[in-house]
């Protein structure tokens, strides 16, 4: 298993965002976390990422435990929020080269980074301009392009597309699924239904902090996940 | 990795536009006080030569005259001017640099810029000084406030942190570039001031021994703020807060502390009014130290017991009273007399002048400690040190001048005593005498003099950098991503 959460407990003072959540996610696999505002979505990814700590239980990646191995499970990941920041004077390629180098990844070439955004479908004389031009659906491809290129193992996504245009929204799903096929394990938390089914393998319902359901994304149709998830959340 | 990260800083300060506005700025200021201080230092200089040279005239073109009477009619005595008060010029504006010698009195030193400026002077000098002590670091605080609170406003932070990078890596990489730029701005600066000073002749080992401990206190307290302003930058939620607060720090260390340690320094160790300090010197010029011992009977005491010793008795002087050896005798007695009152007078002035200077010196230690409540006191006090124009470099200046004018006047009075002979009181020496008087050879202290007086002040400006990186260090380290 690349990721594996078992147990996992998160409590914000009184406030209780995660209880005892159990998930996995292989290689090659797009496990799409969907919920309502506050269902501990975001609090997984973060607990993954090690910017918080759990309150109880344990999250791994690779088999080692987040918290005591916070630097080395890092290497292995790359992460795209709603909203991939960037340096806004500095251009793609650079912000590129720069995360990358944070990554590990200090001797990427130019020409590899440079065919990297290309690949992440970033448009070529965009790749010299600063970012703080860039269209939300650009920095996104950068993101991907930053997951690209350090070979990340595992992609944690949060809310990647929102607000993303249909087009840009569809292009995006298509390098996931395109990382899907070359191994990479990746962990979606999503408020769009369709594009879970569309690009997820797995789908899993989170209702106040808890994993309520969980199944294959292909043994449902798009009506049949949109009726779970509406009588999840009206339970 | 530090690499990277500093040349990412870099860029982005390069980028927005901070870099090129706050050069313009630096090299404006910089070379506006520069040309100020040169310009106050070759004045100062002319001026300096011009006095020596009409105090030398004055002194050896006198004419003939009584050895004693010359010693009233005095001289002045001139403290060396460095090119270094270019740029920082410390007390002199207000001590002055000459003293001016005569038998009876000893001098405070005088002719100082700020009695020849009405009181604008007391506003404070606009110097190269100033500049690197107050504005500088404002400079390193706009470069450096939002180095890590912009990354948490902006969210790069997040995605920073999720690279697995080490947060003593992003630490180091953000001070190497807060430090790279500030080098920058600086060099072309300090490479200026360097060529003007080394035109105005400033190419000798001492000037350049104090230019480099300069360079390297200045380092120093650059570095101080540097490493304040990273440590605001990483505890601030955001980065007007860490602006705001560093804003504030400065205003503390460079405007409130040293304004309230001159009032408590002041009210701990007062100094006498000089009007004050001038009725205690003439009281105790005629009643002594103890105010019980009169003047003249000391003095008469002294030569009765000096006459006695040497075997001449008053009586003869009654017995030859119109002869040439009683005319001698008599002059001898009037040297002692001068002697003996030189004494008495060197005693009461050496008393109050040690005192003043010990009241002075405690001031000065109270500023000393205050060095650790602020760096910029520190500094300030080591600035003006190591470019040799401090207090204590001037007390070093005036004490020598004292001893200088003690023998000066001893050996016009001997002259007196022992060449007049039976001509007594006109008795006239020539040019031979001015000629030979004891030259005036200061040689001002060595350029670390500053650490031998000023310790405190130099330890508290490294126990500041070592406190600032420490805290700026533990801060970077707790930087959270949520």
């Amino acid at each position: 298993m690349i990721l594996q959460a078992q147990g996992l407990v998160k409590h914000y003072g009184d406030h209780v965002a995660l209880r005892g959540l159990d998930l996995a996610v292989d290689s090659g696999e797009v496990f799409c976390l969907l919920g309502a505002n506050g269902a501990g979505k975001t609090t997984t990814i973060q607990l993954f990422l090690g910017f918080i700590e759990p309150t109880q239980g344990s999250a791994k990646i690779k088999g080692l435990e987040v918290r005591n191995h916070a630097l080395e499970t890092k290497k292995a990941l790359a992460y795209i929020p709603e909203n991939v920041m960037l340096y806004p004077n500095l251009t793609g390629i650079e912000n590129l080269e720069y995360f990358a180098t944070l990554a590990g990844c200090e001797e990427t070439g130019e020409a590899k980074l440079r065919e990297t955004l290309i690949r992440a479908g970033l448009p070529t004389d965009a790749i010299e301009r600063p970012v703080g031009n860039y269209s939300k659906g650009m920095r996104q491809k950068v993101g991907i392009a930053m997951a690209i290129a350090r070979q990340a193992e595992l992609l944690l996504l949060d809310e990647p597309t929102s607000g993303l245009d249909p087009k840009a929204s569809n292009e995006f799903s298509q390098l996931v699924a395109s990382l899907r096929g070359e191994g990479v394990a990746v962990l979606m938390a999503t408020h769009d239904l369709f594009r879970s089914r569309e690009v997820g393998t797995r789908i899993g319902i989170m209702k106040r902090g808890v994993l309520v359901k969980e199944f294959n994304a292909s043994d449902v149709s798009h009506n049949e996940l949109e009726q779970i998830y509406l009588e999840q959340m009206t339970e | 990795m530090i690499k990277h990260v500093a040349r990412k800083e870099v860029r982005e300060i390069v980028r927005d536009g901070r870099m090129r506005l706050l050069g313009v700025i630096v090299i404006i200021l910089a070379l506006a006080a520069l040309a100020f201080g040169a310009q106050q230092a070759i004045r100062a200089q002319e001026a300096r030569d011009n006095a020596m040279e009409r105090a030398e005239k004055q002194w050896e073109g006198q004419g003939e005259r009584n050895p004693h009477s010359a010693a009233h009619y005095g001289t002045h005595v001139f403290a060396p001017t460095s090119v270094v008060t270019a740029i920082d010029p410390g007390v002199s504006p207000y001590l002055g640099r000459s003293v001016e010698i005569k038998a009876h009195k000893r001098s405070l030193a005088s002719h100082s810029e700020a009695q020849d400026s009405g009181g604008s002077k007391r506003l404070g000098s606009f110097s190269v000084a100033s500049v690197f002590l107050l504005l500088i670091p404002l400079l390193i605080i706009a470069l450096g406030y939002g180095l890590w609170s912009r990354e948490r406003e902006r969210g790069t932070l997040r995605q920073v942190l999720s690279t697995g990078v080490k947060q003593s890596d992003l630490f180091w990489g953000k001070t190497l570039a807060l430090f790279f730029v500030v080098f920058i701005l600086l060099i072309p600066a300090a490479l200026i001031i360097v060529g003007v000073l080394w035109g105005l002749g400033g190419g000798d080992g001492d000037t350049l021994v104090r230019l480099g401990l300069l360079a390297l206190g200045y380092g120093v307290y650059f570095g101080i703020f540097a490493g304040l302003t990273l440590f605001a930058s990483a505890i601030a939620r955001t980065s007007r807060g860490a602006l705001v607060a560093m804003v504030g720090i400065w205003g503390l260390f460079c405007l409130v502390t040293p304004r309230a340690a001159t009032e408590v320094s002041g009210v701990l160790e007062p100094l006498p009014s000089q009007a004050e300090l001038g009725r205690q010197v003439a009281q105790s010029l005629k009643t002594g130290l103890d105010g019980e011992t009169d003047k003249d009977v000391f003095v008469e005491a002294k030569v009765a017991d000096t006459l006695e010793a040497e075997g001449i008795s008053e009586d003869a002087l009654e017995f030859f009273a119109d002869d040439a050896e009683a005319q001698r005798i008599k002059t001898y007695k009037d040297g002692l007399i001068l002697k003996f009152t030189a004494e008495w007078e060197n005693v009461i002035f050496d008393h109050y002048i040690k005192e003043l200077d010990d009241q002075v010196a405690a001031q000065e230690s109270v500023m000393n400690w205050v060095s650790f409540l602020s760096p910029y006191v520190a500094m300030r006090t080591l600035s003006a040190a190591f470019s040799g124009t401090d207090v204590a470099h001037h007390r070093h200046f005036t004490g020598y001048a004292e001893t200088w004018r003690q023998g000066f006047v001893d050996s016009l009075n001997e002259a007196f005593a022992e060449k007049a002979g039976a001509q007594g009181w006109s008795y006239r020496a020539g040019p031979e005498l001015w000629k030979n008087a004891p030259a005036f050879e200061y040689q001002p202290p060595r350029p670390t003099y500053g650490f031998d007086v000023h310790l405190l002040s130099a330890l508290a400006l490294l126990g500041w950098l070592l406190l600032a990186f420490v805290l700026a260090r533990r801060a970077a380290g707790r930087v959270k991503a949520v």
